[in-house]
């Protein structure tokens, strides 16, 4: 139940909200950590669409209904493994692993 | 109107002729006032009429935004609605998280204006085509929860702000939540709601586009905030314990039960999910702004602990506001107890116990016997209990913090000028703990953009002034409310007056200085005092109340009134000093505690007359 283990350390300097370096690894998730907070989809919003809309990100949180606070974490077509949600994602329900350079 | 950070439209639905108008949203309101809170105050004061009725379909509700919400900013999903409340007849702004605010842009609309009064029970569906009016007779008498559930399974991805029983059944002390977390009216406005025949108003998200002026700077910005709260120490015990800690006993319980809910944008989770897997409620599962502690019998941390969640979910899911609600309770329970509240008068027995509780709640959100009186709100109960003289209130509202037991800093203080009545919100200051030295006063200070030459007055080496320190939280507070972003003391912290400013202009393109920002929001706060002003408040509703300048006592001691430090005790004169500095501070007349003519050129509200 308890949703621990948050994100402790992220490198946020080089995260512009602008296309970056593409096709990343894999994002994994879990859901179980999520509390619905949506910084992935506003931060995805933001390097797709150039603004806010979270009908625009890659990523899709959706509530599951009549539940308390679980949440399903599905990513469109559109997604490229980018990984902006992933840094804003500050309570462990996202990760990717680093990107080898 | 097209600046970035806002949706560009204001909504304006009428209940009454079933009418929903989108209009375009004037630059220079945003520009004069920001949004949210500020343009709320002023919506109010250019389309309600003074001296109507909080109940009358004359009355309107009036939602907010402000440019931040919807954004990447830290914290920024407060959303504002202001009303004329029934529990005292003032303006007042409520605030909540949830995901209402963002849902409301990405709508198109940065504010939603309510009138009217329907015929027959409704629900409002907000989207981006207008809005929609729907037959709300199958939810009429469902609680708010079940409402939200409900409208959920219609309208998901969606934000809801129901009503539970004791909105339709009008009760002052009624409240509501938005996405059941986030606490909002107190004071009343589900009863607005409900004399409207509204019993719930459904957002959903929509594919507006919030622009952002300056997309990298804005960038770096949030970026620098994330930082920063991502190695704040403090961070994992409040996702993990909340802003108010469970009691010592009740601690390890809490943890295994609960579990963190953000609302939109937010990395500072506080708000919690409670699931009874165990005990006499097992299965129950509720939602709360943080864990409220009723110790109802003599019974086990367990049992007290299971108790006090079965308490705060009744009462949510009613609508009744907690703090209200159970500071009426104990009142009645002692009432009983001396001989002058009888069985004749209630029904049955009234005891300090969770059985009492809830058949005293629900009797209140029916307004069944004498939950009627409880309805009423606390001057109502303390007049026929005859114990006006022993309660501590302002503007019909019950002190929430009482300085005999902590000292009077700005919490304390600022209750008495709230417009609202006795709140908890808009006076944040180090004086929310004991102790504090006043260079941290002092750090404070510079933050929220006093200047210099003010914090001379507001604090010195040994002290603070609350009455001029709470002018200046005020201010924090309504530029907080009119951005969109939280004001609670977690996330509050990260702030600066400058790292706002920067992150404004940044949003909405508008070069803004600290200095000029402050002014909005003491202009946003002065129309909210004027608004007010116009209904008759004045310099004797902030007095403070008797009961103050009496003796509390708590367990076995008696405590007095005094300054922060509790270094000397305060008399009726040194309050009325205090007010006389926070008028002065405010640049209002001390005589009637209003806004003066100088002061309303000043902020070039000289066509606005009281």
């Amino acid at each position: 139940m308890s949703k621990q283990d948050l994100m402790k350390t992220q490198d946020l300097k080089n995260a512009t909200g602008l296309p970056g370096k593409k096709k990343g690894p894999l994002i994994t998730t879990n859901a179980a950590r999520c509390t619905g907070c949506l910084a992935c989809e506003l931060s995805c919003s933001l390097r797709h669409e150039k603004g806010f809309n979270p009908s625009g990100a890659a990523i899709e949180i959706r509530r599951l209904v009549n539940s308390a606070n679980e949440y399903t974490i599905a990513f469109k077509n559109t997604c490229d493994n980018c990984g902006i949600c992933v840094r804003y994602c500050t309570y462990g329900a996202l990760s990717q692993e680093k990107q080898r350079s | 109107m097209n600046i970035p950070g806002y949706a560009g439209n204001i909504l304006y639905i009428d209940l009454t002729d079933r009418t929903a108008r989108k209009s375009p949203y004037d630059p220079g309101l945003a520009k004069s006032l920001i949004g949210g809170f500020g343009v709320n105050n002023r919506l109010a004061y250019d389309l309600v009429s003074p001296g109507i009725k909080p109940l009358s379909p004359e009355n309107l509700i009036i939602i907010g935004t402000g440019p931040f919400n919807g954004t990447m900013v830290p914290s920024a999903a407060k959303v504002m609605v202001t009303t004329k409340f029934p529990i005292n007849g003032a303006f007042a702004t409520a605030a909540a998280g949830g995901s209402f605010a963002m849902m409301l842009k990405t709508a198109g609309y940065d504010h939603v204006v309510i009138s009217g009064q329907s015929e027959k029970p409704v629900y409002l569906q907000i989207n981006e085509d207008g809005a929609r009016f729907h037959d709300a007779s199958g939810l009429w008498g469902r609680d708010s929860y079940e409402t939200i559930d409900e409208l959920r399974q219609r309208y998901e991805p969606c934000s809801v702000v129901p009503i539970g029983q004791a909105g339709e059944n009008l009760v002052k002390i009624s409240i509501t939540s938005v996405d059941k977390a986030g606490t909002l009216g107190r004071g009343g406005l589900p009863a607005v709601m409900g004399a409207k025949y509204l019993k719930a108003i459904v957002v959903q998200q929509g594919t507006v586009k919030i622009d952002i002026a300056h997309r990298l700077n804005f960038q770096k910005l949030v970026n620098e905030l994330y930082e920063r709260i991502i190695r704040w120490p403090g961070r994992q015990n409040i996702v993990d314990n909340g802003l108010m800690p469970a009691p010592p006993d009740m601690t390890e319980l809490h943890r295994k039960t609960r579990a963190p809910l953000a609302c939109t944008g937010c990395p500072l989770a506080d708000k919690v999910v409670v699931r009874l897997t165990e005990g006499a409620y097992a299965g129950l599962q509720t939602y709360m702004p943080h864990l409220t502690v009723n110790r109802f019998s003599a019974g086990s941390s367990t049992e007290a602990y299971e108790q006090s969640i079965k308490y705060m979910d009744t009462v949510n899911r009613y609508g009744l506001c907690i703090m209200n609600f159970s500071n009426l309770l104990s009142m009645a329970v002692f009432a009983y107890r001396e001989g002058t509240l009888k069985k004749s008068d209630t029904g049955f027995e009234l005891k300090n116990d969770i059985e009492t509780a809830l058949r005293m709640a629900r009797m209140t959100a029916y307004r069944e016997g004498f939950g009627a009186v409880l309805a009423e709100g606390l001057l109502e109960t303390t007049r026929r209990l005859g114990m006006e003289k022993q309660v501590a209130q302002i503007k019909g509202q019950s002190v929430v913090y009482d300085p005999r037991l902590r000292g009077l800093g700005t919490m304390e203080f600022e209750q008495m000028t709230m417009p609202r009545g006795a709140h908890v919100a808009a006076a944040g200051s180090p004086s929310y703990e004991p102790g504090r030295p006043p260079s941290d006063f002092l750090r404070h200070g510079e933050r929220m953009g006093i200047p210099a030459e003010a914090l001379q007055r507001v604090v010195s080496t040994d002290s603070f002034n609350p009455g001029r320190f709470s002018r200046y939280s005020e201010d924090w507070y309504s530029l907080f409310n009119s951005l969109g972003l939280c004001n609670r003391a977690q996330v509050n912290r990260f702030y600066h007056v400058k790292t706002i400013a920067a992150l404004y202009t940044a949003v909405t393109g508008i070069e803004t200085a600290p200095a000029q920002l402050m002014q909005v929001s003491e202009r946003a706060w002065t129309i909210g005092k004027l608004l007010n002003a116009r209904e008759g408040f004045n310099r004797q509703d902030d007095l403070p109340p008797d009961s103050w300048f009496q003796p509390l006592t708590r367990d076995g001691k008696g405590y007095r009134l005094t300054d922060y430090y509790h270094a000397t005790n305060l008399t009726r004169e040194d309050m009325e000093r205090l007010l006389d500095d926070y008028y002065d501070e405010r640049g209002y007349d001390k005589r009637n505690g209003l806004p003066t003519p100088e002061k309303l050129r000043a902020l070039g509200l000289e066509n606005i007359t009281i």
